[in-house]
């Protein structure tokens, strides 16, 4: 059941993006209903259909409702993971978005001042003008595009990057301030918590996180930190999470891709970033792994990248996935050898 | 075949749609552009290997076939993959294939169908014979 709630859950924000809300709207109740009624219901999952049921209510710009799908989500993450959890802070960040359009700003302030501090630099990108700008009030939103925008970037570029439905004057900004972003700000700025999330941008660009306008406290000139990409199939999803922390109790980051879940324009720009911006590329090759286009293309971007990839076997055959051929790989029984040996790059590196 | 040092273009298929495959190139080749065929298999050997591996990365633009066989085969993700990942243009040209029923990572790329290429050769023949006025 939770797999064909994925696949109506893609297949309703793939609608609803396209503009499609009233065909979309009962493709996403249905998964909710099938997420919901799993003999063992997964928060997170039951969390993401209420916030892609959100997103359709803000699309239709029903904002009482999509307030209170995101709020739903929220009290659901909120009580499934840690308070720091990247998707606790992605979901404040959509509630933020929602409550500040309903005027209430005291409300909006700290969940987006919470989701600004907590993200991966990942989104630090085009939401930063648009929460800003929002939290800044009317007044301040030509002001802090301009400033932010000025002599590095025009918005004419922006525009390119972004699909002509990207019309309103905040997508436009956040896509020119996010651009300067990026390029002069983000690339050495220290990420709290040592975990980075790979969710998915919002088309849109609106409902990123954003960096603090100023470098984060203190932390703006620590080195980035040695980081593994993990490739996987969504269906891999938990045995991904224990590698993950094993891997990030060695002082290495990782860009878990959980993206694989959700669909969405920008899923490819954030995976090219994240194979780009970390250091290596770990691929979890499972049964259901070699079935996956994603985590071919994945591997195939890393190695467009020449980046050093690592296959972790999972009870399939060294050779399975053909592109992997005669590239060293461990089962998943030696992982503590690979960890040792991935720690060991981390600190030769510098960067641990 | 027309321009030595010209535009490049890497093709990639499946064995099945060798056919189909050839009638592209020969439209892509009369706009002046140069075509490599790759046509991807298990079987390939490790000198062809890196063949496929240098001529993708001196090609200007990437077109993957995508019909029914291609999008079956993880070779195709992987090309696929390695040309973005090597910042190159991807194009796909779409035969026989719904676009719901493309594999997530080529939906966000530029696709073509196949019954209306005439566009997408018109607009390779631009990038092929830049106009003066159109080199930035």
């Amino acid at each position: 059941m939770r797999s064909l709630g994925y696949a109506l859950e893609n297949l309703g924000c793939a609608l609803r993006e396209l503009g499609l809300l009233d065909e979309a709207e009962p493709l996403l109740r249905e998964a909710l209903r099938l997420y919901t009624g799993d003999p063992v219901p997964y928060p997170g999952l039951v969390a993401s259909a209420h916030d892609s049921l959100g997103n359709l209510h803000l699309a239709r710009g029903d904002l009482a409702a999509a307030e209170s799908e995101h709020r739903a989500a929220l009290a659901l993450r909120e009580g499934d993971s840690h308070e720091s959890s990247p998707p606790v802070k992605r979901n404040r960040m959509l509630l933020g978005t929602v409550v500040v359009r309903r005027g209430k700003l005291d409300e909006a302030e700290p969940l987006l001042r919470d989701a600004v501090a907590g993200c991966a630099r990942r989104f630090r990108t085009g939401g930063a003008g648009v929460c800003q700008a929002v939290v800044g009030g009317p007044s301040e939103r030509g002001g802090v595009a301009r400033e932010d925008a000025g002599g590095r970037r025009p918005l004419e570029d922006g525009r390119d990057l972004a699909q002509t439905r990207l019309e309103s004057v905040e997508h436009r900004m956040a896509l020119g301030v996010g651009d300067a972003v990026r390029r002069d700000e983000v690339r050495d700025d220290g990420v709290p918590g040592g975990m980075m999330w790979l969710g998915r941008p919002r088309p849109g660009g609106g409902e990123r996180p954003m960096p603090p306008k100023h470098k984060a406290r203190g932390r703006g000139n620590s080195p980035k930190k040695y980081a593994v990409f993990l490739s996987h199939s969504h269906k891999d999803q938990w045995l991904a999470g224990v590698l993950s922390t094993k891997i990030q109790a060695r002082n290495v980051e990782v860009w878990l891709d959980e993206m694989s879940l959700q669909g969405g324009d920008d899923v490819m720009t954030a995976v090219l970033e994240g194979i780009e911006d970390a250091n290596e590329t770990v691929v979890l090759v499972s049964h259901e792994a070699l079935r996956s286009q994603w985590v071919a293309t994945e591997i195939g971007i890393a190695k467009g990248k020449k980046k050093r990839v690592t296959p972790l076997l999972n009870n399939v055959d060294p050779d399975a996935f053909p592109p992997l051929k005669g590239v060293k790989s461990y089962e998943l029984n030696s992982f503590n050898q690979f960890l040792t040996e991935l720690a060991g790059r981390a600190k030769g590196s510098g960067r641990a | 075949m027309k321009a030595k040092a010209g535009y490049r273009v890497f093709l990639s298929y499946a064995r099945k749609d060798s056919r189909s495959a050839q009638k592209l190139a020969t439209q892509i080749e009369a706009t002046g552009a140069a075509v490599f065929l790759d046509e991807f298999s298990l079987e390939a050997g490790e000198a062809f290997q890196a063949q496929i591996d240098r001529e993708l990365r001196g090609s200007d633009e990437v077109v993957a076939l995508v019909t029914e066989n291609s999008i079956q085969s993880r070779w195709w993700g992987f090309e696929v993959g390695a040309a973005l990942g090597l910042q190159k243009r991807v194009v796909s040209i779409i035969d026989g294939v719904k676009v719901e029923e493309l594999p997530p990572p080529l939906r966000s790329l530029q696709s073509v169908d196949v019954r209306k290429i005439s566009g997408y050769l018109s607009e390779l023949s631009e990038r092929v014979n830049p106009s003066p006025e159109r080199v930035k």
